[in-house]
């Protein structure tokens, strides 16, 4: 079992979500940064499907009791192994008794702990993902336990990787939305040359920018919408929709963020700059 | 009636018919969501409807030529798809103290008593034309003009679970607690998000729902029986 001394500011278990229940209003849920999340789980041979931690802006402070094998990737912080610092981007083998902690996030602010053999945290509709109402609780609290597969012997090869500097670049890739072609010239020409500022509404639901794109489009018939789904607000602010938006709604949606721009917006927060880089 | 078809994202398409709630709009699109869930079973990740359109998300990216094979499919075929399992499902509610928080509210407000807004609330068959919004949250039409509002100007923050409320020209059900500024007339004790999950004949888009009052003590009574799998919802096939 892994232990939570301290939670940090917002720990979940994820996957990669709960898409077959879409249809009946649940969010997809999973990782933020789904491109981090494949990379630890590739780190320590798990399937992408494996559930990991989740970890945003301030790392847990934990406890297993019995050996594993674990590697964080993501935002870059200090993790200690019982007081040592150790790597991100590398699977660690870890002893019974075994204290991690992970301090704040420097860089970007989202880090995944994928642990061998993932977390075997039960599985609701088809995902381990947490998401309040479907799953009992959405982040942890201090003395949560999480149960994983002891891990008897270290001798499997892990490889390690290249952290990909990208990931903290402030290019979002995008691919026009639905909507996109009922904007006039000055407005499609307005959102890929402008810069946008995420505003203080940012989560796992979606993030809120500052910038006004003045516009007269009405708002449309309720719709089914994506995470990554660029909406334009009757008050000309964009919101960009993340992993547990609900699934439908009713403002145009004018762009859609490619996965890798998923992953590098999930990187970011309050206050940070950010361009949209049309892919055609 | 014609079809927009375009890309949406890496993996899916839309379709799009004319933007109207209707009945009639809601049973093509139904129809045409079995009929492409069949045609590209395996290779679909899910499928979504709304009011009007229909998101096909693939497991692999679609082609354009898998773009322009799905426009014509809707557009060019005839399809005499009806709709399986249809069934009118009849919710219980309670319109009592402590359920109906807004009450008096909405019948100052419509000028109605609270047996009038009963009466038209519980008289016609409310049709489902999807779920969103929220976990199991059904978005239904039919509601009386009467019953219209507007939404309350400072939303609650927490809207209990089985909640009935009205909002603008819709009314709908809270399947889960959430923030919501509708205005709450009653409180159902059926868990509409499991009845909505159910793998086997649970709600589904396109069936009816028909809201029966019931009182306090029923409203008891069927919530420890629905609480220990003991209470069977009515409902009726069409």
């Amino acid at each position: 079992m892994l232990t939570f001394i301290k939670p940090g500011f917002y720990t979940s278990v994820q996957d990669q979500g709960r898409w077959k229940y879409r249809n009946k209003g649940i969010p997809t849920s999973g990782c933020m940064d789904d491109l981090s999340a494949q990379i630890a789980n590739a780190l320590v041979n798990n399937k992408a499907e494996d559930a990991l931690l989740e970890i945003t802006q301030i790392g847990p402070h934990m406890h297993f009791d019995t050996p594993a094998v674990i590697a964080f990737s993501g935002a870059q912080a200090e993790v200690k192994i019982n007081g040592e610092k150790i790597e991100l981007n590398k699977a660690y083998p870890i002893t019974a008794n075994t204290e991690v902690k992970v301090g704040y996030c420097q860089k970007g602010i989202r880090l995944y702990m994928a642990i061998k053999g993932g977390f075997q945290t039960p599985e609701h509709y088809g995902s381990r993902s947490w998401f309040e109402g479907v799953t009992q609780q959405s982040r942890c609290v201090a003395g949560d336990k999480l149960p994983y597969l002891t891990q008897a012997n270290f001798l499997d090869k892990y490889g390690n990787v290249v952290v990909n500097a990208e990931l903290f670049s402030d290019e979002i890739e995008v691919e026009p939305g639905p909507e996109f072609l009922l904007l006039g010239e000055e407005q499609r020409e307005a959102l890929v040359t402008q810069s946008f500022t995420i505003g203080n509404q940012n989560n796992r639901m979606g993030y809120q920018l500052e910038e006004v794109v003045k516009h007269n489009l009405p708002e449309i018939l309720s719709s089914p919408v994506l995470p990554g789904t660029v909406q334009l607000t009757p008050s000309g602010k964009l919101i960009v929709l993340m992993k547990d938006s609900a699934t439908s709604g009713g403002y145009p949606r004018i762009l859609q963020l490619t996965e890798l721009g998923c992953s590098k917006i999930a990187q970011k927060s309050t206050r940070e700059q950010l361009h949209f880089k049309m892919k055609f | 009636m014609k079809v927009n078809c375009v890309k949406y994202g890496s993996h899916g398409v839309l379709l799009t018919w004319p933007a109207e709630i209707k009945e009639e709009i809601l049973m093509e699109v139904l129809s045409f969501q079995s009929a492409l869930q069949e045609k590209y079973a395996k290779r679909l990740a899910f499928t979504q409807n709304a009011y009007n359109s229909i998101l096909l998300q693939f497991k692999d990216e679609p082609s354009t030529e898998d773009e322009k094979e799905i426009e014509f499919f809707v557009n060019e075929s005839v399809l005499n798809h009806t709709l399986k399992n249809r069934q009118t499902w009849h919710i219980p509610v309670c319109y009592e103290k402590p359920y109906a928080l807004d009450m008096p509210e909405v019948c100052l407000k419509n000028g109605l008593s609270k047996e009038e807004v009963i009466t038209l609330h519980t008289s016609p068959t409310y049709l489902v034309y999807f779920m969103g919004f929220l976990p199991g949250f059904c978005y239904l039409g039919g509601l009386n003009e009467k019953l219209h509002i507007a939404r309350k100007s400072i939303p609650r923050k927490i809207t209990p679970k089985g909640a009935v409320g009205l909002g603008g020209q819709q009314t709908g059900i809270y399947p889960v607690e959430s923030p919501g500024g509708w205005n709450i007339i009653g409180n159902t004790p059926v868990d509409m998000l499991q009845l909505n999950l159910r793998e086997e004949n649970g709600i589904q888009p396109g069936d009816y729902l028909k809201f029966i009052p019931v009182s306090t003590q029923e409203y008891e009574f069927i919530k420890k029986a629905a609480d220990q799998r003991n209470y069977k919802l009515k409902s009726i096939p069409c």
